[in-house]
């Protein structure tokens, strides 16, 4: 059997991170194919029933990213996403979500490079965990029971 | 209880408020929340430690919007709500005159915004010993287990909405479960539908719930949702130092920051 | 029913030489709702546009999707080509193959799966495009310059020269900033006074030049082209319609002993002043905290000798509102004080001074006309040491970066002083000589070789005082980081160049952003120098980070350049990507429940309160209501409405939704 290949979705604010990951690209660094890059305007726009939505849909992890504390292209919508964060990652671990499955990050558009070994150790990590299914049963053969 | 009676009656017959919102005797040994418009029916209210009921509920029924304004019989519970939705910009201090009385039964008699803030200060604060027994107890359990007992606890829930119609701080006309464009939440009441709804509740009040607990009294299978809340309660007073119900100006934790907030959680 | 076109270009090999492009075009052509599906060697190119424009006519399209490089790169080649073909611009969208994936990934099969599912995640998107028209706004062609050194004088005349109205805030009684005060200036050794002043007076005399002086920024709302700006103008305790600036006032004022700003505390001023004999206005002001009226009732000495009747001592402070099209910021700098410094005494020792003091000694005009002489007794200084690099480039100390002028005004010090010294010697201890720059490397080199300047190469550890000379510790670490004591009769510290006071506020009232050090932040680096990230909002000079003459005037010309572009239309348009509170019918109105949680975190204060009343007039319901001239798009407000009564053109909930739906479920 092939190894397992997480899914990974990444929802990205567009100034830092998305660019961010523009500039990897641009550099030729290479990351593993497994994400897939949603595009925000800015993380303070990022709904955290998206993140439960990918989970049920069959992500088994997921990266948040935006730019840097007072570098928001907005000046504060990170500062309102990062508070949401936190409450949610509170939440989702006393609800027993898998919080290792959700990482969050600052990418700056300068930050090509780091963009690449965020998805590189995300990939490693989710890889360990192995496919989310306690979350995703839920979402498919259980409706119908 | 008389003196409670007494500014009742005076208000209405005065006609500085058309409505008194309290309690009366129901049917068996139970009470149930009356609407007094008459100085004589005043009589009939009552207070024992059976009112528990969080009437603030009431200020964002249509029933209040009918008359211009109104009284309302309020516990320690019922003034946080009141001053957390004045704080929401849900009730007006000039529509609404709050006749104070402690969990006992203590008439504190009328208090203004500023008095109502000042007596919720003073009430205790934080969760109850038993609530944070339940929150450590589950907090302890591996993660597997935690899911497993939040998903099989709320997959009872029949999707009545009971917990939503008795908290105060669920005024949304329409309710983010009904949107259906996108379909956030399933309809129907399976385990995914049931988690996702209570992730969502849970955040909606996140920093806003006054731990009144009305809405597990309201549920009719017993979940103990408020559980969720009440650890966020927790949660926010320890990481942003912020109580919801205690200030008509507080600025809720999630529509505000601080440049200081935690991130060690973020790479 | 949607139609899609679907256009995968190869970017010459850049995109086919790791993606299976035929492959991606032939998986798309089976999406839901895709009715022609292509790939083509270069999309941006004249034919593959064409391709594009005719695929929309032949198959009446109503969404394209691109999938090519980054949208940052193309969306706008691609909208336009398909406003041409009639197709409303936002109906278009772009998968982004190349950066995101061809550059980054192997050629192998995953590697197509993900750009078919990249494909696929716009093709939903685009499907709930709706169609949006570009904002127009109106431009204000009045630009608000804040702060009057060399950039802002700088950024004013071009401004104005260019037939455009400017607004000069300054927060001194006079403009000039740093630069007034210097005494000749590197690398040419020309009088800084001499070149500048002329400079002051035009921006005082240009008619398109309304200069505030004694000044502050009390509010900033709008956005470009359209801004508002509230001006306190602090009270001057002078009618400035009347004085004529004669000066009597100042010289008849008794109360004279108050430490003198302008030459850093070396000198005393009345109370009522002006701040230099050059100043722009030539205006004084009272110094309310001084002024022994205000201070005990009693005095106005000034009133009673001021033939013109200008002294009023009523006066407030007024708040002037003034429209605006576009702003710069040319606030400056300040450098570290001697007290910052607990190995050099905190600035006990009279003797040890800061550059900005120098400047003053050795400038004509200061307080020893010109002549170097210690402050504490006035003796001319036969041995004297300047340290270079005082707190910069020293993270123990939080200023790590380099002031980049200090080399520079260094050098230029040991000059002046053995000009004005000759028997006297000048040391310097430093720890790189940085003089990039045109003529600046031999203008250092000058200093040594002509002017005999001892250079030494280490930090300074501890200086301290011993039978009235300062002991200057210090290692060489070019001799084997000897110990070297140099018995000194005065000590410069060139202090690090920092953040002026209020730096910050100042950014929080503009919704700018900052550095850690609290200097202002350009838009990108390389590209955007001259530009904030807000538009409409540029900044020029030290207030940037430390910059010397040459550097802020040349900023702020390309300012004043941005700033004439912006003005050269009568109307912006705007990308329409902005937030909208829903609507009902009556008696819902909308689904908004009026909690305003969504207007407490908007960062450009674009939510309003929108008040529902009946017929008779009583308020009904309060909603939210967005302002679509102040909206920048950031879609927090719509994360934050539990209602999700707010959603946001470009990434709206049904859109974002499906784009994860598209990614997972299929
Ligand atoms: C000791 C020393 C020697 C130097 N020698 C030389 C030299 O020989 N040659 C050379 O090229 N450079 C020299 N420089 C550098 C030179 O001083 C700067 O390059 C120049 O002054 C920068 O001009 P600026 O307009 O950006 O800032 P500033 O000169 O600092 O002017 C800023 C202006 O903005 C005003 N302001 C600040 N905040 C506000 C506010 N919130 N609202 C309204 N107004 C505000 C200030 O009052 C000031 O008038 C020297 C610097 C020092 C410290
Ligand atoms: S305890 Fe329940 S009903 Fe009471 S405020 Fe909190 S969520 Fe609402
Ligand atoms: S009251 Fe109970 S059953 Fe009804 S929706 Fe709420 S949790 Fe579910
Ligand atoms: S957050 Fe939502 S419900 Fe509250 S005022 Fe704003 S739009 Fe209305
Ligand atoms: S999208 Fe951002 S800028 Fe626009 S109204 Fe909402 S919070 Fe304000």
């Amino acid at each position: 059997m092939s190894e397992f290949e997480p899914k990974i979705v990444a929802f990205v604010c567009n100034w830092c991170t998305y660019a961010g990951a523009d500039l990897t690209g641009t550099s030729r660094i290479k990351y593993s194919s497994n994400v897939r890059i949603v595009r925000f305007p800015c993380t303070g726009r990022i709904d955290y029933m998206l993140l439960t939505k990918a989970f049920a849909g069959g992500a088994d992890g997921i990266i948040v990213s935006g730019c840097h504390p007072n570098d928001c292209h907005y000046t504060s919508g990170n500062f309102y996403a990062r508070r949401r964060w936190m409450v949610f990652r509170r939440l989702c671990d006393f609800m027993g979500i898998d919080t290792r499955r959700i990482i969050f990050s600052w990418v700056s558009a300068a930050e090509g490079a780091k963009w690449a070994q965020i998805v590189n150790s995300a990939n490693e990590e989710f890889k360990k965990l192995g496919p989310y299914e306690n979350y995703h049963k839920l979402s498919t053969q259980e409706i119908f029971e | 209880m008389e003196e409670i009676k007494k500014i009742a009656k005076q208000l209405l017959s005065e006609n500085k408020v058309q409505m008194v919102i309290g309690f009366e005797k129901g049917t068996a040994n139970k009470v149930r929340p009356a609407f007094f418009t008459k100085p004589d029916d005043v009589e009939k209210l009552i207070y024992n430690e059976a009112c528990i009921h969080n009437l603030a509920l009431y200020l964002k029924k249509d029933i209040c919007h009918h008359v211009s304004n109104v009284a309302i019989v309020a516990n320690p519970n019922v003034v946080r709500s009141i001053i957390q939705l004045a704080s929401e910009n849900q009730v007006k201090e000039e529509k609404v005159t709050i006749i104070g009385i402690s969990f006992e039964g203590k008439s504190i008699g009328i208090l203004d915004f500023k008095a109502a803030e000042e007596f919720a200060k003073t009430q205790p604060k934080g969760l109850k010993p038993e609530d944070r027994a339940f929150i450590e107890k589950v907090q302890a359990m591996p993660m597997e287990e935690r899911f497993n007992y939040w998903v099989e606890t709320f997959s009872t829930c029949v999707k009545c909405y009971a917990c939503r119609a008795s908290c105060p701080m669920c005024y949304c006309g329409k309710c983010n479960v009904e949107t259906n464009n996108p379909q956030w939440i399933p309809v129907a009441s399976h385990k995914y539908g049931n988690l996702e709804w209570h992730i969502m509740r849970a955040m909606h009040l996140a920093g806003r719930c006054i731990n009144c607990g009305e809405c597990t009294r309201a549920c009719p299978v017993d979940i103990p949702l408020n559980m969720l809340s009440y650890m966020l309660t927790d949660f926010v007073m320890d990481e942003f130092h912020a109580e919801a119900g205690l200030s008509a100006t507080y600025a809720p934790a999630l529509s505000s920051y601080t440049n200081i907030d935690k991130e060690n959680f973020i790479k | 029913m949607a139609r899609i076109g679907v256009f995968i270009c190869h970017c010459g090999e850049n995109i086919s030489a790791t993606v299976d492009c035929a492959k991606v075009a032939e998986a798309a052509a089976k999406f839901p709702g895709v009715v022609h599906s292509i790939d083509y060697k270069y999309m941006c190119s004249d034919p593959g546009q064409t391709l594009v424009g005719n695929a929309i006519k032949e198959h009446n399209l109503t969404g394209v999707v691109v999938s090519a490089c980054s949208p940052r790169m193309h969306e706008p080649t691609f909208r336009r080509a398909c406003a041409e073909a009639g197709l409303n611009p936002y109906q278009c969208e772009m998968a982004n193959l190349r950066e995101h994936c061809s550059w980054v990934h192997e050629r192998n099969e995953k590697t197509d799966d993900k750009a078919i599912d990249l494909v696929r995640m716009l093709v939903e998107k685009v499907k709930r495009n709706n169609a949006l028209q570009p904002i127009k706004v109106p431009v204000t062609k009045t630009a608000l310059v804040i702060g009057g050194g060399v950039a802002g004088i700088q950024a004013a005349l071009d401004i104005a020269n260019a037939g455009h109205k400017v607004i000069m805030v300054e927060r001194e009684p006079s403009i000039g900033g740093h630069m007034s005060q210097l005494s000749e200036t590197f690398p040419t050794l020309d009088c800084s006074q001499c070149i500048l002043t002329p400079r002051m007076v035009e921006v005082a005399q240009n008619p398109n030049i309304k200069l505030y002086t004694y000044a502050e920024i009390e509010s900033v709302e709008g956005f470009v082209g359209n801004f508002i700006v509230k001006i306190r103008k602090k009270a001057k305790s002078i009618d400035e319609s009347k004085c004529n600036g004669c000066g009597l006032c100042t010289t008849k004022c008794p109360n004279k002993k108050n430490p003198n700003e302008f030459e850093l505390g070396m000198a005393k001023r009345p109370a009522i002043y002006v701040p230099f004999p050059q100043a722009v206005p030539n205006i004084p002001v009272i110094d309310k905290t001084q002024c022994t009226y205000y201070k005990t009732g009693k005095c106005k000495i000034c009133e009673k000798v001021c033939q013109a009747n200008a002294i009023q001592f009523d006066q407030q402070d007024e708040i002037i509102e003034v429209p605006v099209g576009a702003i710069a910021i040319c606030t400056g700098f300040d450098i570290k004080k001697t007290d910052f410094f607990p190995e050099y005494g905190y600035g006990k020792h009279k003797d040890i001074i800061d550059g900005l003091q120098f400047e003053r000694l050795a400038s004509a005009s200061g307080p020893t006309a010109g002549e170097i002489r210690r402050p504490s007794d006035g003796q001319v200084p036969k041995k004297i040491v300047f340290v270079a690099c005082a707190g910069s480039r020293d993270p123990a100390k939080g200023i790590e970066y380099c002031s980049k002028i200090c080399c520079m005004y260094t050098a230029k010090h040991a000059i002046l002083y053995k000009h004005k010294v000759h028997d006297g010697t000048a040391y310097i201890f430093y720890m790189d000589i940085r003089a990039a720059g045109k003529n600046y490397d031999e203008f250092t080199r000058r200093a040594i070789e002509e002017d005999d300047a001892k250079y030494i190469r280490g930090r300074v550890s501890k200086i301290y005082e011993r039978d009235g000379k300062l002991i200057v510790v210090g290692a060489d670490t070019l001799m084997g980081a000897q110990t070297v004591e140099i018995e000194a009769d005065m000590v410069v510290l060139a202090t690090a160049g920092v953040a002026n006071q209020g730096a910050e506020k100042l950014a929080q009232i503009l919704h700018v952003s900052y550095d850690q050090h609290k200097f202002f932040s350009e838009a990108h680096p390389k590209l955007k120098p001259v530009e904030t990230n807000t538009a409409g909002i540029y900044l020029a000079g030290a207030c940037q980070s430390p910059k010397d003459i040459p550097e802020s005037v040349a900023a702020a010309s390309g300012v004043a350049g941005k700033i004439s572009c912006l003005f050269s239309n009568s109307e912006l348009t705007r990308e329409p990507l902005i937030a909208v509170v829903d609507r009902l019918a009556p008696p819902q109105y909308s689904s908004c429940t009026g909690c305003f949680m969504c207007q407490s975190v908007c960062p450009y204060n674009a939510i309003e309160r929108e008040e529902i009343k009946d017929r008779n007039g009583n308020l009904v319901k309060q909603l939210a209501f967005i302002n679509p001239g102040l909206c920048q798009g950031c879609g927090t407000c719509v994360a934050v409405c539990k209602s999700k009564s707010i959603d946001i053109e470009g990434y709206t909930n049904s859109q974002m939704y499906s784009e994860v739906d598209a990614l997972l479920n299929f």
